[in-house]
């Protein structure tokens, strides 16, 4: 086969759609996918002009990318919609290049892809995501604030002089289990935020982030004692991160207060800068049951965890490691002392800091 | 004691914040059911409330727009957001709240909250 013939054949026989558009918009040449796609024959489709093939949303941009083409430039990964000839919408995505004679443009060639079905696969995925967004919401919503009235209901109820003492832990266990619940659902959102949005940066004091997050685990362990042994001061680190950067040592305090069976539970925090390197090594320890080997590797899974039920470790780690990783942290777990897992836990955390007093 | 306005559309909560607030030694001089009506209760107050506890998502107008509007008619009124949504943290401390909490909220937190900002 000589090379005319072959490029013909590859020209022909291609799924692309492949054309040649004069100066006055009349098509010098289709191919055959392109006449299959937009629904003409031989003998028709030189009755129409290329403009006359354009969606009329799309009909000014169609004109304005052929007036660029056509003055010599070529155009790139342009998309716009076609209408085929029974009217119906073809999606395309593909390039203009001119074709020159006596060194003038005298044509454009197109070459373009029929992107039509995935184009509705993505508005479909689009419009699911918004209408399973909007549920959420409304559920996250409306469940937190009867979760609300509920809590208040039973603090109230807890605030009567004659209510038996034999209950009362019973009650506040019940409160206690409350705000877990909202926990969770504010969990699940900001898990679905994380996946969908794009988040704002800022720097951010990691003092203050871990201030706010030992306030909020003592609150929601309101019968167990944090003590937080931390060597980082308020305003000496500054991290380049999301509203969340307080979630991820809320949610590892609020693991060592949950999974430690002592009164008293120790954490500890410490942050030193790495050398020669725009890292910041966080660890936090604690001195609870500690994490199995086997665990170790699939904590921050939340599938994996939701099936196995790793001893509940489930959605808060998954949380913390979409978190850190939406800023470009790291985290890790090892043992706190060293091949022994029964002594607690360490999470090592890697974050790019902007800042050192 | 300190006085009260609470915001929120949801009429259960008033009862039983109303019933906290009044055990903590608060008064709640007002209620308002959205944002609109918020403003509406602050101008006609001749006694201003000296806390303003805010929702932010109700109908008519949100809380952001309602804090924006009741600073304008006095700069220094203490807006407290007490909202659902932790993601509107950001919209109600640029409208000018002073705080924000997450529900749901214990009583001993909300007290120390009003506490740390009533004059």
């Amino acid at each position: 086969m000589d090379k005319t013939q072959l490029l013909w054949t590859l020209v022909e026989g291609t799924s692309e759609l492949i054309f040649s558009v004069l100066k006055d918009g009349s098509i010098e040449y289709v191919n055959a996918s392109f006449l299959t796609k937009l629904k003409y024959s031989e003998d028709n489709y030189e009755e129409v002009t290329f403009t006359d093939l354009a969606f009329p949303g799309s009909l000014n941009k169609v004109k304005e990318l052929l007036k660029l083409a056509f003055s010599g430039k070529d155009i790139l990964d342009q998309d716009f919609t076609l209408i085929d000839s029974a009217g119906g919408i073809v999606e395309v995505v593909g390039s203009l290049i001119p074709r020159y004679e006596g060194g003038l443009p005298v044509a454009v060639m197109g070459i373009f892809r029929d992107v039509t079905d995935q184009k509705r696969i993505e508005k479909e995925i689009q419009e699911a995501r918004t209408k399973a967004e909007f549920l959420m919401d409304i559920m996250i919503h409306d469940i937190t604030n009867i979760n609300q009235e509920i809590l208040s209901t039973l603090e109230l109820v807890s605030f009567i002089p004659a209510f038996p003492p034999d209950m009362r832990s019973l009650l506040n266990e019940c409160m206690t289990e409350l705000e877990r619940s909202t926990s969770i659902i504010s969990n699940v959102r900001k898990l679905s935020v994380l996946e969908s949005e794009s988040q704002i940066m800022d720097d951010r004091d990691l003092g203050e982030a871990i201030y706010r997050a030992s306030i909020r685990a003592r609150a929601l362990n309101p019968t167990k004692k944090l003590r937080l042994v931390n060597n980082v001061q308020l305003n000496t680190y500054y991290i380049r991160s999301n509203t969340y950067l307080s979630d991820v040592f809320y949610e590892l305090f609020n693991n060592s207060l949950k999974f430690d069976e002592k009164d008293e539970v120790r954490v500890e925090v410490t942050a030193n800068p790495i050398a020669h390197s725009p890292f910041l090594r966080v660890e936090i320890s604690d001195y609870g049951q500690g994490i199995s080997d086997i665990e170790k590797k699939r904590i921050f899974d939340k599938e994996v965890s939701r099936k196995d039920s790793v001893k509940g470790l489930g959605l808060g780690l998954t949380l913390v490691k979409r978190i850190l990783e939406s800023f470009g942290g790291y985290i890790r777990v090892e043992d706190r002392v060293q091949s022994d897992p029964s002594k607690g836990a360490k999470f090592v955390i890697m974050l790019k800091y902007s800042g050192e007093k | 004691m300190t006085s009260v306005l609470i915001v929120d559309d949801d009429n259960f909560l008033h009862t039983v914040l109303g019933r906290i607030l009044n055990i903590g030694g608060h008064e709640v001089v007002a209620h308002a059911y959205d944002g609109a009506e918020a403003i509406e209760k602050y101008t006609q107050l001749s006694q201003k409330p000296e806390i303003i506890l805010m929702d932010h998502r109700m109908p008519v107008m949100n809380g952001a727009e309602a804090t924006k509007k009741i600073l304008k008619i006095n700069p220094k009124a203490k807006i407290i957001f007490i909202s659902a949504d932790e993601s509107v943290r950001r919209i109600a401390l640029t409208a000018g709240a002073l705080d924000f909490l997450t529900k749901p909220i214990r009583s001993k937190y909300l007290f120390a909250i009003i506490e740390k900002y009533s004059s």
